[in-house]
């Protein structure tokens, strides 16, 4: 066995090739079951209605607040949808073998991919119900401040969807710290969509998915261990 | 401390250095050193909470240890019966799942050879893994292994829910292994009993080794 080569030789796949693997993988689990992520989207429609309701029957009323309770539904349904980073891989055993094949990196990218585009679908939803139901507005600053702030949420939330797994009391953490940190996303993304200058509001967006990316990149690998 | 060296002064696949392992004032693992060859097998016994899944978990780079080194000379994968696949996943797009994430060319056409040789029925290939039995589930972990294939495997108490024939399995799994130069390690109650001739074999009673060959 002398100069024997540990294990099959294979080149290691790149990141956007594993983030591309992965991300396709939990799409098709995603769309394949009515738990998880398609219990969202219920659950978001079913906001929008009844805020149609207590809001009452001004439509200017409705048109302003329209954007405003997208964006909270969109955070609110952020806390379950959380389970899609670690806590589902872990409850069916295939956790232990994503932490052995893919770097802490590249799984923190692969999951905020991941989240990003369960977080758009769930904005996306959102806010077709609030043109139908609630005469809202649909502008192209405030589609911006969606795809800008989504991506500072997403990267929040996967390093909260660690931190679910690795505690115990996680559960009950998340609730608290998704609607503070997304706090940035959930004003700028609001006025980014009502207000004549969106700029300075899509600005604070990009800066608060370069300290949500940053953070979460630094943080993740540690949550990562046991 | 306890050494074992199977494979002499071959570069190590897996070394471990005086890891151990504490939980508050709670010894897990006693001061242990271990280096395993490339294609080395090693069977880790010991009863319930003798330290065997914490050991494999510390070689997998899991669980940090409390004090020692590890070094691996590549990737290493732990692996329970039945893990390393989503409920949701078909068997065979599992096991390409994993193919792919390992780098594998034809992630596809080896899940289907890796299956195959595991012995999981063709008709069970296209099944979800969630409907599959404790027994056809642990075989799709056995592909798993192989079609990935890295430097160290950890295999948790393999020939857990099997029959004569899924040990079979198991044993030619874990020769398959060894044979491509990957180290592999066999957690379980009786793993030397069930698994014959190994390089090395360690007994675990209360975290420390009690009996090594």
């Amino acid at each position: 066995m002398s100069g024997r080569r540990a294990g099959l030789q294979v080149r290691r796949p790149g990141t956007l090739r594993t983030v591309a693997v992965l991300v396709r993988r939990d799409a098709r689990i995603a769309l394949g079951g009515v738990d998880g992520f398609a219990s969202v989207l219920p659950f978001v429609a079913a906001g929008v209605v009844l805020a149609g309701l207590v809001l009452g029957p001004d439509p200017a009323a409705l048109r302003t607040t329209a954007p405003g309770l997208v964006w909270l539904l969109v955070l609110t349904a952020a806390v379950p949808l959380a389970r899609l980073v670690a806590a589902a891989e872990r409850d069916e055993d295939s956790w232990d073998m994503l932490r052995g094949l893919v770097p802490p990196g590249v799984l923190l990218l692969a999951k905020a991919v991941v989240l990003w585009g369960a977080l758009a679908v769930t904005w996306s939803t959102g806010t077709l119900l609030a043109v139908l139901l609630l005469d809202g507005a649909v502008t192209v600053a405030g589609c911006a401040a969606a795809v800008l702030g989504l991506v500072g949420v997403a990267a929040s939330l996967t390093v909260f969807g660690a931190l679910l797994a690795a505690s115990a009391r996680g559960a009950g953490l998340l609730a608290a710290l998704v609607l503070p940190a997304g706090l940035p996303a959930l004003l700028a993304g609001t006025q980014a969509g009502v207000a004549d200058e969106p700029w300075p509001w899509l600005a604070l967006l990009v800066a608060y998915d370069l300290v949500a990316g940053a953070t979460s990149w630094a943080v993740f690998p540690f949550l990562l261990e046991e | 401390m306890t050494e074992s060296s199977p494979g002499g002064a071959e570069p190590p696949a897996l070394s471990l250095h005086e890891v151990a392992c504490r939980y508050g004032s709670r010894t897990v693992l006693a001061p242990l050193t271990l280096r395993l060859a490339p294609g080395a097998v090693c069977a880790v016994g010991g009863a319930n909470g003798a330290g065997k899944t914490t050991l494999l978990r510390i070689a997998a780079g899991l669980v940090e240890p409390t004090s020692g080194s590890r070094s691996v000379s590549g990737r290493a994968l732990y692996l329970r019966p039945g893990a390393g696949m989503r409920r949701r996943q078909r068997a065979v797009e599992a096991v390409a799942f994993a193919g792919a994430l390992a780098g594998r060319p034809e992630p596809a056409v080896s899940a289907a050879a890796a299956l195959a040789s595991c012995g999981l029925p063709e008709e069970l290939w296209r099944q979800e893994t969630g409907r599959l039995s404790a027994g056809q589930q642990t075989r799709v972990t056995l592909a798993v292994a192989r079609v990935v294939s890295p430097a160290v495997v950890c295999l948790d108490e393999p020939m857990e829910h099997l029959d004569a024939e899924g040990r079979a399995a198991v044993r030619a799994t874990v020769a398959a292994l060894a044979g491509r130069g990957t180290a592999v390690l066999v957690a379980g109650p009786e793993a030397a009993h069930h698994l014959g001739p190994a390089d090395a074999r360690l007994e675990l009673a209360a975290g420390a080794v009690t009996v090594l060959g």
